[in-house]
């Protein structure tokens, strides 16, 4: 386990620079976001807890770099109780209102709270968005927000790109399936594979594959930085755990040769 | 009056399901029953509260994350039906069951599950409220929980059925490293099932999970359910391959049809 | 018994909310449609609810233990001490208060990755102790591991093979036993909603 732990820290120190391929399925979602009209409006949905938050932070702050550099809107909403403290935090990490100026909160932006229900507020938000706020997460009353006041319905919405770490049954069932709305998914790499089936259908617009697809959308928007340090980590303990697995093979069939 | 567009199959295909379940429930009641293969996991819970018994220790019951209104609501309600034919069996050996909870909705079901269990078995002065514990909605709270209760509070069996995720694999390494007498496993998540097969002596897969209700109880109603669901599957493979037979001579009738 | 006791009116309530909304997603009727939307915003609210529901639940256990001073019950104090102090704070001083904000990202921040972080060592173990090719399907299950686990390692976006082969399991064969488990349970779901709106499942209701 100490080798474990060493081969985890040392790219953290002295990161290796390991190559990393990107993924169409992420290319997909930068593309969408590119090609999007101007002044469209983009749904930031967010479910992720704080102990999933390391793999999806990376991704999360690439794409708060990425709309605030680009001409779109967006609303960020939350889904999980832990949520709108993490995506705060990541807005401040990287000093988004310092860094986009012309980004004015409450007309290109907002924070919006925490949503209770899963699925049933999935489908709440999509069907009146301006209906189940009263006010967004810093307080200030939904009525002083010029973006919720274009935000009527799910026609409104331009995309919604969903930083999860639970399945993908819930969001695709109301917002793709109920209100067609594009979707773009960013799961923690755990749950990708429930997610294929969907993104195979061609019912999602491209998916992000945790912190992997994070460090891929990183160097799409041109900003490589901590989730490269990270992938070179992941390599590393893959291998080893490869590694392992062979070596408990190896065990194994020593002890049956010996066994006769 | 409309119906919404593309969902006129779909209201089709729910009302042959419903039929299906309706015209099997009513022919088990009327004393046909339906049989359904032997399941090893589910029979070797007497085995694991044996086991307990004889060591003087306790079982651990997990449900899981899921709750009772979301995609992971069967999961969760089929782990309650174990609870209570594992509650019955623990309350007709004189032993404990301790559930640890992360779903505050679910806290109730259980507890109502457990004491059911206990006055089924004639002795419902043994059950003790405090075993039906919240601990955290955080998964980790779940897996530090299970694996405090496994180290602190001799769990010597331990049987997990529900909606899990990545806390599985620590309690259920957790059990096999204390030498626990283990029965587990998920219906939905398939990234999880590994862990149940590799580390528990017995596991359940897939649709055993949903069935373990029935089977245990042996209700004509519960077991008249599962048999029309399982004319739904029937239904859904029939026109899986009959689509896939169309397509491979270029029609895409099947398609057009099911999207009405 | 109490009229508001029987529980014909429990199934009742939950056989006409539960029908209203399963008809909103087929038929377009605005009467129809605003009103599954009201309830929808109503399951919103009982949410809320839940969680102090959970929040109680954790009171009571944790207080009847440290009345009683039950088995280890120093750290069932110390528990209801931090779930107070820190309600408290971000109650009277806002979510944004310097203190809650360190408290939330220095001490549940580093102690919730903590929990998952402990999964790569349980990985290890697991792929030393329990990945090992006992029967054939034993040996399938490993060689899909080696080949997920090297398609998903960023280094093995530049080996020879890895990324076609990664992408086959992930497209084909894990995608299409997913559809499958996804069907099943969608089916189950389905049959679990039927069985509620009757009144076969009694879980809910009260005694």
């Amino acid at each position: 386990m100490v080798v474990m732990l060493i081969l985890m820290i040392i790219p953290a120190v002295n990161p290796l620079g390991i190559p990393i391929p990107i993924s169409d399925y992420t290319r997909e979602v930068y593309n969408y976001i590119e090609n999007l009209p101007s002044g469209s409006i983009i749904v930031v949905a967010n479910n992720v807890d704080v102990a999933l938050w390391p793999e999806e932070e990376t991704f999360a702050k690439a794409l708060f770099w990425h709309l605030g550099e680009g001409p779109h809107k967006f609303v960020i909403v939350n889904f999980g109780a832990d949520s709108p403290l993490l995506i705060s935090g990541a807005l401040t990490d990287i000093n988004f209102e310092i860094s986009f100026p012309n980004k004015k909160y409450g007309d290109d932006y907002v924070l919006m709270g925490f949503l209770a229900g899963g699925e049933t507020a999935m489908a709440s938000f999509a069907t009146n968005p301006q209906g189940v706020f009263e006010q967004d997460f810093y307080g200030t009353p939904i009525e002083q927000l010029s973006i919720m006041k274009e935000l009527k319905g799910a026609s409104d919405i331009d995309l919604i790109v969903h930083i999860t770490g639970s399945d993908a049954d819930s969001p695709v069932r109301q917002w793709v399936e109920t209100f067609h709305i594009p979707y773009a998914a960013a799961p923690t790499i755990g749950w990708v594979p429930t997610y294929m089936p969907y993104y195979n259908a061609g019912q999602l617009v491209g998916l992000i594959a945790g912190v992997q697809g994070g460090a891929e959308y990183e160097l799409l928007i041109g900003r490589p930085g901590s989730g490269l340090a990270i992938n070179d980590a992941l390599s590393l303990a893959f291998l080893f755990t490869i590694l392992l697995a062979i070596l408990g093979n190896i065990d194994h069939l020593i002890s049956r040769l010996k066994g006769g | 009056m409309i119906f919404v567009e593309g969902t006129i199959i779909a209201t089709i295909i729910l009302a042959f399901i419903w039929l299906a379940m309706i015209y099997n429930i009513e022919r088990a009641k009327g004393g046909k029953l339906p049989r359904i293969r032997a399941i090893p996991a589910l029979n070797a819970i007497d085995e694991a509260v044996g086991r307990a018994a004889e060591m003087g220790g306790r079982v651990l019951f997990v449900n899981g994350i899921g709750d009772l209104t979301s995609v992971s609501g069967p999961e969760t309600v089929a782990g309650l039906a174990v609870l209570r034919y594992l509650s019955k069996c623990c309350a007709e050996s004189g032993i404990e069951v301790v559930a640890p909870l992360t779903q505050a909705q679910v806290i109730p079901v259980a507890s109502e599950a457990m004491r059911t269990g206990f006055i089924e078995a004639g002795n419902p002065e043994a059950f003790q409220e405090d075993n039906i514990r919240y601990v955290s909605s955080s998964q980790w709270g779940l897996a530090t929980s299970c694996m405090g209760i496994i180290g602190r509070e001799k769990a010597v069996s331990s049987v997990l059925v529900g909606a899990f995720a990545g806390e599985c694999l620590a309690i259920v390494s957790a059990g096999a490293e204390a030498g626990v007498f283990q029965i587990g496993g998920c219906g939905r998540n398939t990234t999880q099932m590994p862990w149940f097969v590799s580390m528990c002596d017995f596991s359940l897969i897939g649709e055993e999970v949903y069935a373990a209700g029935a089977y245990l109880s042996r209700d004509p109603l519960e077991l008249g359910s599962l048999v029309g669901q399982d004319y739904g599957k029937i239904l859904t493979a029939g026109l899986i391959i009959l689509g896939y037979i169309l397509y491979i001579f270029g029609s895409k009738a099947l398609y057009n049809i099911l999207g009405m | 018994m109490s009229f508001f006791r029987r529980r014909e009116l429990y199934v009742a309530i939950t056989f006409i909310t539960g029908l209203l909304t399963i008809f909103d997603y087929f038929i377009s009727f605005d009467a129809l449609n605003n009103t599954a939307a009201a309830l929808r915003n109503w399951v919103v609210l009982i949410a809320y609810f839940a969680i102090v529901l959970g929040l109680v639940n954790t009171f009571v256990f944790h207080g009847r233990r440290v009345f009683r001073k039950g088995q280890q019950w120093v750290y069932s104090a110390w528990l209801l001490f931090v779930v107070v102090s820190i309600t408290l704070i971000g109650i009277f001083s806002g979510t944004n208060h310097p203190i809650y904000s360190f408290l939330f990202t220095n001490v549940y921040g580093a102690l919730g990755p903590s929990g998952y972080g402990i999964m790569a060592f349980f990985i290890a173990s697991a792929a030393f102790r329990a990945l090992r090719a006992r029967s054939f399907e034993a040996l399938i299950l490993l060689t899909a591991v080696v080949f997920t686990l090297l398609y998903r390692a960023p280094v093995g976006g530049i080996m020879p093979f890895i990324p076609q082969i990664g992408d086959w399991i992930q497209s084909v064969p894990s995608a299409g036993g997913m559809r499958g488990i996804i069907i099943g349970m969608a089916i189950g779901a389905i049959g679990m909603g039927l069985r509620t709106l009757l009144g076969y499942e009694r879980g809910y209701l009260p005694e």
